[in-house]
């Protein structure tokens, strides 16, 4: 019983964590058709800014406040500069954003050096959750996710931003023709979930290893999050991220890290062929 | 109100359209004919910017929009709906039609839903229905209520009679002149459905291999001896 409590907190925390990153790669795959592969790198600099601001004597929130920022204007100037050049060659784009991956890598090197970065958790210890005892910090993570997500649901769903945002996916030459801006709204999709990703970054910073390619791990995850999920709806965000965070979480407690990795890659494969569309098909889209 | 002249453009290096000229006045509505690749859509296209002009000129009651991109020309009043209607599926009416408001910049969305509604009964009960479970004629008078919420001063009709059923065919047409006569809407028709050209029309051209061949009046039409000549149909 008491496995089965902290398994299921364990999985939520890894499933927040790759919904949140998952979320911009889902954007950009469904609404631009745009394979991000520095998508990763959000993540590192959403880390790396709260690093920096407690480096400088600052608090890890005002880190998490700024990690957004960062990220988002990242996301802005690849954007700007790079991405809204090869909205029609998506080849192009992979190999592009590979290559700014690299050099997003190599600039976190040479700017904050070689070597893991310290962040300190904002709380320590353990709550009592009467069953169990869970460490404090990761709990406020899953809220601070949920709520995050909750946001960008009634985001798309209930504002006007957001009705463009799932007009443009449906059909971007008659989103245009009614009088949105689809490049506008190209630009500030693609910078949002930038933010989130710089979100998920700065949230992880206490647990994980602060690094410039720790991203890398979160965009294979996250790709195959979107994949099975199917690109460019929330529902299938959550149902991929529930899939990859879920198994990894229950295999983790029983074999080794790299075994369940593999297990879980190779289970999503044969889900991908099973249903090439992933859970919550292209039709269904933010909806 | 519309006016193109010198029009020019294709797919790559595949020329379509070979300098077209045309002009629709207020109130108005001109229907293009043509055989099948004459260029009809690929000039309905151009002119409401999914295809850029690779020359000549368009212009909007006397604004000059040819470089502009397409959602700017909807709001300077290009209304454009397209061939299979272009409705977003997934959004419900009332979505659809508020999307639709988008191209009218600066104006009382809500008021501007009201008073289409006024023309389209059906839609506004059934506003919390998804477009996507709608029939086609029913998608067509969507398609068309949506591009009236951008308050617009032309529109771009693309075959809308195209697999409806005569009954709404005729509804349509009666709807277009109408909307031609209150509101002084400039409408550019291309269609393939004769009734329909017959009931809506002010005038006629008749487009061949990516040019106006001919015009013609909407009587004209009745002799067949002329559509032979013209449409060779």
């Amino acid at each position: 019983m008491e496995v089965a409590a902290t398994t299921l907190l364990n999985a939520l925390t890894l499933i927040s964590i790759l919904a949140l990153v998952g979320l911009g790669l889902t954007i950009s795959f469904g609404l631009m058709n745009v394979t991000n592969l520095a998508h990763g790198e959000f993540v590192a600099i959403g880390a790396f800014s709260v690093y920096y601001i407690q480096s400088l004597g600052g608090s890890f929130w005002l880190g998490l406040m700024v990690a957004p920022l960062a990220g988002a204007a990242a996301g802005f100037i690849l954007e700007w500069l790079i991405l809204r050049h090869l909205y029609d060659r998506p080849v192009g784009a992979i190999l592009a954003t590979w290559g700014i991956s690299l050099i997003l890598q190599q600039s976190l090197e040479l700017i904050f050096g070689l070597g893991a970065k310290p962040v300190v958790p904002p709380v320590d210890g353990v709550s009592d959750l009467g069953l169990i005892t869970y460490p404090t910090y990761r709990l406020i993570l899953i809220s601070i996710a949920a709520t995050t997500l909750l946001a960008v649901l009634l985001l798309l769903r209930r504002t006007g931003f957001g009705l463009d945002i799932r007009t443009v996916i449906q059909n971007r030459e008659m989103a245009e023709a009614v009088g949105i801006n689809t490049r506008r709204a190209f630009a500030v999709a693609f910078a949002f979930g930038a933010a989130v990703a710089g979100l998920a970054g700065a949230l992880v910073s206490p647990l994980a290893t602060v690094l410039p390619q720790m991203g890398v791990n979160y965009l294979a995850n996250s790709f195959f999050v979107v994949i099975v999920g199917g690109a460019g709806s929330i529902t299938g965000l959550l149902a991929g991220s529930s899939f990859v965070g879920g198994f990894t979480s229950i295999l983790n407690y029983q074999i080794s890290p790299s075994l369940a990795q593999a297990l879980v890659l190779t289970a999503a494969i044969v889900l991908v062929r099973l249903r090439p569309n992933g859970f919550v098909p292209v039709g269904s889209r933010f909806s | 109100m519309l006016t193109a002249s010198g029009l020019r453009s294709g797919y790559g290096a595949l020329p379509v359209l070979h300098g077209v000229d045309i002009a629709v006045g207020e109130g108005e509505v001109v229907s293009v004919l043509g055989r099948n690749g004459a260029g009809k859509t690929t000039l309905l296209r151009t002119l409401s910017g999914a295809l850029a002009a690779q020359s000549g000129q368009i212009s909007v009651g006397g604004l000059d929009v040819t470089r502009r991109p397409a959602f700017q020309r909807a709001r300077a009043g290009i209304a454009y709906v397209p061939q299979g209607r272009g409705i977003f599926g997934m959004l419900t009416v009332e979505e659809n039609l508020e999307v639709g408001t988008r191209a009218a910049v600066g104006s009382d969305t809500t008021d501007i839903r009201q008073r289409v509604f006024q023309y389209f009964p059906i839609l506004k009960e059934r506003s919390g229905q998804r477009a996507g479970t709608f029939s086609g004629g029913q998608q067509q008078m969507l398609a068309i209520a949506r591009a009236l919420c951008g308050q617009p001063k032309i529109l771009l009709l693309d075959e809308p009679a195209e697999g409806i059923q005569p009954s709404i065919v005729h509804e349509i047409g009666t709807l277009v002149r109408r909307l031609a006569d209150e509101q002084g809407l400039a409408v550019l028709l291309v269609e393939q459905n004769l009734d329909l050209v017959m009931s809506a029309s002010s005038r006629c051209l008749v487009m061949d291999k990516g040019r106006i061949v001919h015009a013609i009046q909407p009587e004209d039409l009745k002799d067949e001896v002329l559509l032979k000549q013209f449409l060779a149909l």
